[in-house]
């Protein structure tokens, strides 16, 4: 009897081994081949399946960008006594300066008009400090708000610390507000970028073009990433205008272009009067 | 009813023996064969991997160097504005390959070609095959080079082999290198240097003693789960850690990753998969360790290939054209491939945000006093193999997971690579016993 149970336990045991390491054959394992499995083909079609609506041409061309740095410094209040056609207000805390014209400039007649006096407004260095630095960035402004961005060697800025608006109302200049990153340079060589499509695709595949909605643009700057050691670190990033079709607000995003993810707390809307 | 008892016992006998021998069955097949497991592959898109496969190659697979002559004197170029290398890539992107044909074999008139002023080389750490470079076979023989001599011909260029001195020539249609051409006559810097034949390869010898850049970094380091999810995925993970620091998640009997505790200041990951397969060509070892990398999800911004050899490819992180060794001596990523397994050894430091240079640098002597003081400690001249400045690590205690890299001469001899400082530390006859031993069993 002994014997027997000995043979019903042995039975058992390899029966539970056999159960197991069947299951462990089922279970595949993860594959290290795998990819996204999404052609451009097919996530270009369920975005128009979305109801997504892209620009006629985004380049598949990966190209080349750099880290960049700009030593923190105020380098607008020692500009205050040169504004002489302005009245000042400097915030240190945010290092931006106000200016208000002390006489009437107009800003009238048609779009192009306007922006060509709007541009020799900012280009004298009596009204707007490092003023030909700054270039009009049309989709970041709106009919009464003109922006323009700072410019490098190495291309636009895309940051709230290197931004001039112009404040417009009933043809006349009301106030302009600037911060300026000071000179910048290149911190590395330049390393290889995504592309814009890749962007594009990385932003739907976050989930962060909503269903029914146009891109607009896709363009190429630098953001801040970081202050390290007394310098704004800048990287690459595709700057993504998507408008909502039913709303008509427009949403600008942001895509670290050496690594394709999305910079969280950079997108902000632009509202159009 | 006696005779029914014996026929209970004989199919209990039987079933005890069928369970046992399936058992055993069952395990070999685990630990044996792969079939089953390498079919799921088939069901993926292959014209998709292949692409994406290729499309991380072109960013792995990129020359690291790149020389020019000025007034006869061979320099090696650098322009922090203009990544020579990036260019070469850049102009690769619209070209067609027609055709490859050996050019040249023998050490003189591979020597001359080395040392020709009309052609910029740019060179790779260690060999490729020519189809990694191409995205095809342009011949069965798939030639393995590790220098690209550009002429002022846009119809061609030539590719190198050093270890047996063969002079490759490939037709181009649609290449135009002319901008890479004004980028190497207008590079900012360009150190003096001269090729010396080591063991296999001919190094580059820096003639003159040079103040090399500390550049320092912010780094980051993904997790242990992140590198679990990605490796062995999210369901069936099991893990046991054991007293020496490890933790080692499972998935399965042949699927595993050990990673380091939480409480030890280690970085090491080892993943290991067990899979029977054929031994592979060095090109398959090549691209198939692509697909590995990349799914390790570690930054490939400057990650590049860097050596091969023995079933291991080696991937580095590049910075200013140098190489950057994690604790000490070790690369990046080494991906091993043998008969029975996969191995992946990586390093979870990302180098993130560059930090601008501030001023510091270190000077380096020439690299021929580098090599004679190390045979002058017993180091055979014939096991050297490469003679390089790289980067060492060191961390920067003014800022959290801020580091420096500093630039010291790194040889790689008897098979491994180690800084001059720790070859000073290395008994060199032991090491010359068993090289002299392994060459005996060679012969």
């Amino acid at each position: 009897m002994d014997r027997k149970r000995i043979e019903w336990l042995i039975f058992v045991i390899f029966l539970l081994i056999d159960l197991y390491l069947g299951f462990e054959i089922w279970r595949s394992p993860i594959s290290l081949g795998n990819t996204s499995g999404l052609t451009t083909t097919s996530i270009r079609s369920e975005m128009r399946a979305d109801g997504i609506d892209l620009p006629p041409h985004i380049s598949h061309k990966q190209q080349s960008g750099y880290y960049l740095a700009a030593r923190k410094h105020d380098y607008l209040s020692p500009k205050a006594d040169s504004l002489t056609n302005v009245s000042i207000h400097y915030s240190k805390n945010d290092n931006e300066l106000t200016g208000t014209p002390k006489a009437l400039v107009l800003s009238s007649g048609n779009k192009k008009k306007t922006l060509q006096q709007l541009e020799d407004f900012k280009n004298d260095p009596r009204n707007v400090p490092y003023g030909k630095q700054f270039k009009y960035n049309p989709s970041l402004s709106s009919e009464t708000t003109y922006c323009y961005v700072q410019t490098t060697d190495y291309g636009p800025i895309y940051d709230n610390d290197a931004q001039l608006t112009i404040n417009v109302h009933a043809g006349q200049i009301v106030n302009y507000t600037i911060s300026y990153m000071g000179p910048i340079s290149a911190v590395r060589e330049p390393q290889l970028i995504i592309s814009a499509w890749h962007a594009v695709k990385a932003m739907y595949t976050d989930r962060e073009i909503v269903n029914n909605s146009r891109v607009l643009k896709v363009s190429l700057g630098y953001s801040k990433l970081t202050e390290v050691r007394g310098n704004i670190i800048l990287l690459p990033t595709w700057l993504i205008l998507v408008e909502n079709k039913t709303t008509k607000n427009i949403t600008v995003k942001r895509v670290n272009a050496f690594t394709a993810q999305i910079l969280q707390g950079s997108s902000y809307n632009i509202q159009k009067n | 009813m006696k005779s029914r008892f014996k026929l209970g016992d004989i199919l209990l006998l039987l079933g005890t023996l069928f369970v046992f021998i399936l058992s055993i069955i069952l395990w070999i097949f685990i630990m044996t064969n792969d079939q089953y497991f390498s079919h799921i592959n088939q069901t993926n898109n292959v014209t998709d991997q292949e692409h994406n496969r290729n499309r991380i190659a072109s960013n792995l697979y990129i020359p690291t160097s790149s020389y020019g002559f000025k007034n006869g004197q061979l320099n090696r170029l650098y322009d922090s504005k203009k990544n020579l290398s990036l260019e070469f890539v850049n102009e690769l992107k619209d070209v067609k390959y027609r055709n490859i044909e050996q050019a040249s074999i023998g050490q003189e008139n591979y020597e001359q070609f080395l040392n020709n002023p009309k052609y910029i080389q740019l060179t790779f750490p260690n060999e490729i095959s020519a189809d990694v470079l191409t995205k095809k076979k342009l011949t069965q023989i798939n030639p393995k080079f590790r220098r690209i001599f550009i002429s002022n011909n846009n119809h061609y260029f030539y590719l190198g082999n050093d270890r047996t001195f063969t002079i490759y020539r490939i037709d181009l249609y649609n290449a135009n290198f002319s901008r890479l051409r004004s980028f190497a006559r207008n590079a900012q810097g360009k150190l003096p240097v001269k090729f010396v034949h080591l063991k296999d390869n001919y190094e580059v010898f820096y003639t003159q003693q040079q103040h090399w850049r500390v550049y320092s970094y912010l780094t980051n380091s993904q997790n242990n789960s992140y590198f679990v999810s990605r490796l062995l995925g999210t369901a069936h993970v099991t893990a046991r850690s054991n007293k020496n620091g490890w933790t080692t998640y499972s998935l399965n009997y042949y699927t595993k990753l050990r990673v380091p505790q939480n409480s030890t200041n280690r970085h090491n990951f080892l993943y290991t998969r067990y899979e029977k397969s054929q031994a592979k060509t060095v090109s398959d070892q090549l691209l198939d360790s692509v697909e590995y990398v990349h799914k390790i999800g570690l930054s490939e911004q400057d990650l590049r290939y860097f050596d091969f050899g023995d079933g291991s490819v080696d991937y580095i992180n590049y910075i200013e054209g140098l190489p950057v060794f994690m604790d000490d001596h070790n690369v990046q990523v080494k991906t091993t491939f043998t008969q029975d397994a996969v191995e992946l050894a990586f390093n979870n430091i990302d180098l993130q945000i560059p930090i601008p240079f501030d001023g510091q640098t270190r000077t380096l002597p020439p690299s021929a006093e580098v090599m004679q003081s190390l045979i002058a400690a017993g180091m055979k001249k014939s096991e050297i193999q490469r003679v390089i400045v790289a980067f060492r690590v060191e961390q920067d205690n003014s800022h959290d997971n801020l580091i420096n890299l500093i630039p010291v001469y790194y040889v790689k001899a008897y098979d491994q690579w180690r800084s001059v400082s720790e070859w000073g530390k290395q008994n060199f006859s032991n090491l010359n016993k068993i090289s002299s031993v392994k060459s005996e069993e060679g012969k």
